[in-house]
């Protein structure tokens, strides 16, 4: 069985003697979302140091935890320079089938994507993804990971953030002029600093979570849902392939199941034979019993103390928004911050990190809710009036079977609305897509959108050489797009981003991959003072939790 | 035009709400009225027997007219 890497207590600088200058920014939590922040930081030319209280990667040992890794998360991953690694140990899908009452009702193909550089989804257990962002951040000469360093109080001051650590040789006082808390739902930093997250819902919903090595079968690798398995007394299921011939197995529990003697061998051991029949062989790698809530906290940002991932925002597992969603925030703050703290960027730049983010969270919570309820309809009459409806008619009626809602998985969020998007193009404020815009050849490497893009802002120009006279501006590049396509290329353009490589438009990048604005009506020169004005705006938006549609 | 993903989900919330009522007699009262404004909108008789026939199949007995 797999065991997880262990890493070194290093005494810190600050056991010696005590810090002149605060640090740049000092990320609280060594998990996904605060190696992923660090990663980033680091590479943009940050000084960044890490404090986490454990010694290893992974949540409560072996746990599969996060592990369907979206397309825009495996962009962001590329970018960081881990999405190899990640590719090359998960497994990807493609197909997901859902069962009503042990009968495969519907099954979705997430589209083939030879338009796109990544897969749709892939699937790999979130200690693997940790471990690789941890090697990555290794080989960073501005990161320091500091393990079995825990962070005991928090005292914000106005140039400042001052941090009390204990470590198996001793406590230290350190302080940072940013600090940014990615220590997770029960966070200790948003604890010490105040700020409490809104709770939207909290069911009694619980589930028993088995990650089994298979030793004898070989399933397709696909996303299997029983919606009301017989095996599950009528209950739902998850079936996942993971990476070392490893399934994650979901089992929603009874309400009165208790949860102490679902988790003992004996009993889990029965439910997968349930399930999966008496033949297979399988140890259980991990298990473990979860609830979920829906949580947001009204503002990512306290002063000097930024909330990433779990500690900003909670969303049930439906459709895989937790991880990604932790990922996007740090794709999201990562750049704002480093142009920042570089003399870049007025501090506004930063604090568009909460209205975006928390835009996202919310949206990543309203789908969470509408899955989870159909799932748990909790005795609500009229859910289960339509739920009941759907399942009958869904093998017979392609419309009732796209109308099961078992999760809508992650998209990349939008950030429609942000003060930094100029224009309403379709695309303002998304994803670029990252479209493969010349296969390899002989003569040539393959290369997507993103590869085209500089470390900053770039302004994508569709013709096949740029205007001599063009204006500058230090942070940001500017490329014809066309010369570096193929017909193919050229084709997947015209299909995914509906855009003629000729046709003289532009586009302007975000360094998160982010459109600013796009479209042929935008001169070069407005589009430099559109940037001008992004780095030195006063104005901030704020989304409020009005805008929640209620729909537990 | 197909409907997507979003508006789907969109109207399975309307629905969802449409029906929220305390009474069963209330619940049934809405969705009569709603079945004969889809059925003015589909305007094709036919059409509406053979979903009343659907929405009937998975039941043994078969719809008998009081009068026919």
């Amino acid at each position: 069985m797999l065991k997880l890497p262990t890493y070194p207590f290093k005494r810190p600088a600050e056991l010696h003697a005590p810090l002149e200058e605060p640090h740049a920014v000092i990320v609280v939590g060594g998990g996904l979302s605060g190696l992923t922040t660090a990663l980033d930081l680091a590479r943009r030319g940050v000084r960044v140091t890490v404090l986490d209280d454990d010694n290893t990667v992974g949540v409560r040992g072996l746990a599969s935890r996060g592990m369907v890794w979206a397309q825009r998360t495996l962009d962001i991953f590329e970018r960081l320079g881990v999405a190899q690694r990640i590719a090359t140990k998960s497994v990807g899908w493609n197909v997901g089938r859902v069962l009503c009452r042990d009968t495969p009702v519907t099954s979705f193909a997430l589209q083939e994507q030879p338009d796109m550089r990544h897969n749709g989804f892939a699937n790999l257990q979130q200690y693997y993804v940790e471990q690789f962002l941890v090697e990555a951040l290794q080989a960073e000469p501005l990161a320091e990971v500091r393990w079995l360093n825990k962070v005991t109080s928090v005292r914000q001051h106005p140039q400042y953030v001052e941090l009390d650590v204990e470590t198996p040789e001793g406590h230290y006082t350190t302080k940072a002029r940013w600090v940014l808390a990615c220590d997770g739902a029960n966070s200790a930093v948003r604890s010490a600093v105040g700020p409490e997250p809104r709770v939207h819902d909290r069911t009694e919903d619980r589930w028993i979570i088995i990650d089994i090595s298979v030793r004898n079968q070989q399933w397709p690798e696909e996303r299997w849902t029983w919606l009301d398995a017989s095996a599950n007394a009528g209950r739902a299921v998850w079936r996942h392939k993971m990476a070392d011939e490893t399934w994650r197995l979901d089992f929603q529990m009874t309400p009165d199941e208790d949860a102490v003697a679902a988790a003992t061998e004996p009993a889990m051991r029965r439910r997968v034979r349930d399930l999966l029949g008496d033949d297979v062989e399988f140890d259980i790698a991990w298990s473990g019993v979860w609830g979920y809530r829906h949580e947001c906290l009204d503002h990512l940002r306290t002063d000097r103390v930024f909330f990433i991932g779990d500690a900003a925002h909670l969303v049930a597992p439906f459709g895989a928004r937790g991880g990604n969603g932790g990922i996007q925030d740090a794709d999201n703050l990562g750049w704002k911050l480093a142009m920042h703290l570089q003399g870049y960027a007025a501090e506004d730049l930063v604090l568009s990190y909460s209205d975006e983010r928390k835009r996202a969270a919310f949206e990543n919570i309203r789908q969470a809710r509408r899955s989870s309820r159909f799932v748990f309809p909790a005795g609500h009459a009229s859910t289960i009036l339509w739920r009941d409806a759907i399942i009958a008619l869904a093998p017979t009626h392609p419309i009732a079977a796209r109308m099961i809602n078992t999760g809508r998985l992650c998209m990349p969020a939008r950030y429609e609305g942000s003060v930094l998007v100029l224009g309403d193009h379709a695309l303002s404020g998304a994803a670029l897509p990252n479209v493969v815009v010349r296969r390899a050849s002989e003569r040539e490497a393959a290369a997507s959108m993103h590869q085209l893009l500089g470390p900053w802002f770039t302004a994508l120009v569709m013709t096949d050489a740029l205007p001599q006279r063009l204006p500058s501006h230090p942070l940001l590049r500017w490329v014809a797009v066309d010369q570096y396509c193929d017909d193919e290329g050229r084709a997947a353009l015209s299909r995914q981003l509906d855009v003629n490589t000729t046709d003289g438009s532009i586009w302007l990048i975000r360094p998160d991959q982010h459109v600013m604005a796009a479209g042929d009506a935008i001169s070069p020169d407005a589009l430099v003072q559109h940037l001008v004005n992004a780095l030195s705006h006063s104005k901030t938006e704020s989304a409020s939790h009005a805008n929640v549609p209620t729909t537990a | 035009m197909p409907m997507s993903q979003q508006q789907l989900d969109d109207l399975f919330e309307s629905l969802v709400a449409f029906t929220d009522l305390p009474s069963v007699d209330a619940q049934n009262a809405r969705l009569s009225k709603l079945v004969l404004l889809l059925i003015e909108r589909v305007d094709d008789a036919s059409e509406v027997r053979t979903a009343i026939e659907q929405a009937m199949k998975s039941e043994s007995r078969e719809l008998v007219l009081a009068i026919p």
